[in-house]
């Protein structure tokens, strides 16, 4: 085995094992950086007062010195010439009004979508959605496949709906991936999967919340119980259209372990109870390479 | 860079950039967590950044910060320096990158690794528990299991090793068969 391999796996147990989890450390470094831009914003102060005292200086020196002015006899003004003005309109922004209600279903190979001229949708090859929403509040319902989303700033809301949950965003990239079982008509699908590429995400479901940032990912899930996790406080789900079991474990809550901070103990008791065979909906997040339960509830 | 795309930037890699340190060498916890500190402070003033917001490539020049930091703190250890060179650092780097990486976020590696740990001999595993759960010393469980100290380092190891065979035999049978 190599050293580096070696390193890898002592690291892993550490963390699997002892418990010595990654902190968080948002508040730190806002701090540091909020020390980093005043430091930053006194020595632009300084700056900025000495190069206007020396303005200042120079200015006084040049009105000290000069000549009285020549008058000007010409009677000209080339150097300045009037702003041109143009009666050319600027050109309307596409409206997709007429679009809403239509379903849009992809063949081989994706469609690319724009709603709104500020939504630009791609939706996976064999998917299938539906054009919905409102000016400035466009939506779309998702039936089936993977449609990613880059939503441009500051024009309006943006929603993706499933059966399983709802994705709200203002301005970002993401994706929203359904998994359900193949076939004509399909049964609805049981698992959704978002994924944060840029700015941030909340997803609606089983009546909470979740946010994610860029880089992160989260979604909905309903499944049959098939095996509790004792030890991390967690169980797997077989979900339909699923070749693998999915495993998700409780989440954890209250910062470091010296802090207080441990495995969602409420969630943990929430489990237990759970029966064998049991179907349940989650609403769940990956944090510290693990699918978390944010959200869990009978689907029975 | 504002603040906002700071906290955001910290909340998607802290994580990775904390283990990753570990795995460098940093000997304590408080040791990497003051280099991931530093590591996004140094972003937050660094004039130049890769363009886009691409997580995998804004990892990679984090990790390259990091790895900086971390040579630079070795050097300036001089009372009890760790052993490390540049090119070391880079092939730890390479490593990383395609071992624990292989599926962007090490996700895979931590599922491999808890099945493999599920399948662990019961004595087996009992070390494990005993060392890094219950912070153990090599000599108390040399005492417990009645072995020397050397007997307890070589047979960690190899059970790392044991653990690390699994690990990819798993990986690589993913890849083959993929969902």
């Amino acid at each position: 085995m190599s050293e580096q391999q070696d390193r890898l796996i002592e690291v892993l147990l550490r963390e699997e094992l002892g418990q010595e989890r990654p902190p968080s450390l948002n508040k730190a470094v806002r701090a540091k950086a909020s020390e980093v831009l005043r430091l930053r914003r006194r020595r632009w102060i300084v700056l900025v007062a000495s190069s206007a005292a020396m303005v200042i200086a120079a200015v006084g020196l040049f009105f000290a010195l000069r000549q009285p002015p020549q008058p000007n006899t010409a009677g000209t003004n080339e150097q300045n010439p009037p702003p041109q003005v143009t009666d050319k309109p600027t050109e309307p922004k596409p409206n997709p009004t007429d679009q809403r209600g239509q379903i849009v279903k992809a063949g081989k190979t994706s469609e690319h979508l724009t709603l709104g001229g500020y939504a630009n949708l791609e939706l996976s090859p064999y998917g299938e959605l539906k054009i919905a929403g409102a000016p400035n509040a466009e939506a779309v319902v998702l039936n089936r496949g993977k449609v990613s989303c880059k939503i441009e700033r500051g024009h309006g809301s943006f929603d993706v709906l499933s059966e399983l949950g709802k994705v709200s965003v203002t301005g970002t990239e993401f994706e929203v991936m359904l998994r359900q079982e193949d076939g004509e008509h399909p049964p609805p699908p049981q698992f959704m999967n978002v994924h944060v590429k840029v700015g941030s995400v909340v997803v609606h479901g089983l009546g909470g919340e979740v946010k994610l940032a860029a880089g992160e990912e989260g979604g909905v899930a309903i499944g049959t119980l098939q095996e509790t996790i004792e030890h991390g406080g967690g169980f797997t789900l077989k979900v339909k259209g699923m070749t693998e079991n999915r495993r998700f474990l409780a989440r954890w809550v209250g910062g470091n372990p010296d802090a207080g901070g441990g495995l969602d103990k409420v969630m943990i008791e929430q489990i237990k109870a759970c029966k064998p065979n049991a179907k349940l909906r989650v609403l769940w997040r990956v944090d510290e390479h693990a699918s978390r339960i944010i959200k869990l509830e009978s689907a029975e | 860079m504002t603040c906002e795309e700071l906290d955001a930037l910290v909340s998607a890699h802290q994580a990775e950039l904390y283990r990753y340190l570990r795995y460098l060498g940093a000997e304590s916890p408080d040791v990497a967590e003051d280099l991931v500190q530093e590591t996004f402070l140094a972003a937050f003033q660094a004039t130049f950044r890769p363009p886009g917001n691409e997580p995998r490539r804004m990892a990679g020049w984090l990790r390259g910060i990091a790895r900086n930091l971390f040579f630079n703190y070795c050097r300036r250890r001089k009372a009890n320096p760790v052993k490390v060179d540049s090119e070391a650092l880079e092939e730890a780097e390479v490593f990383w990158a395609e071992e624990f990486l292989r599926d962007e976020d090490g996700f895979e590696v931590f599922e491999a690794l808890r099945r493999c740990l599920d399948s662990l001999e019961k004595r087996q595993r009992g070390i494990l528990q005993q060392f890094y759960a219950e912070k153990k010393s090599r000599k108390e469980l040399a005492e417990f299991f009645q072995m020397t100290e050397d007997g307890i380092k070589t047979l960690l190891r190899r059970i790392r090793s044991g653990l690390g065979e699994c690990i990819k035999r798993r990986l690589d049978g993913q890849r083959a068969t993929p969902q």
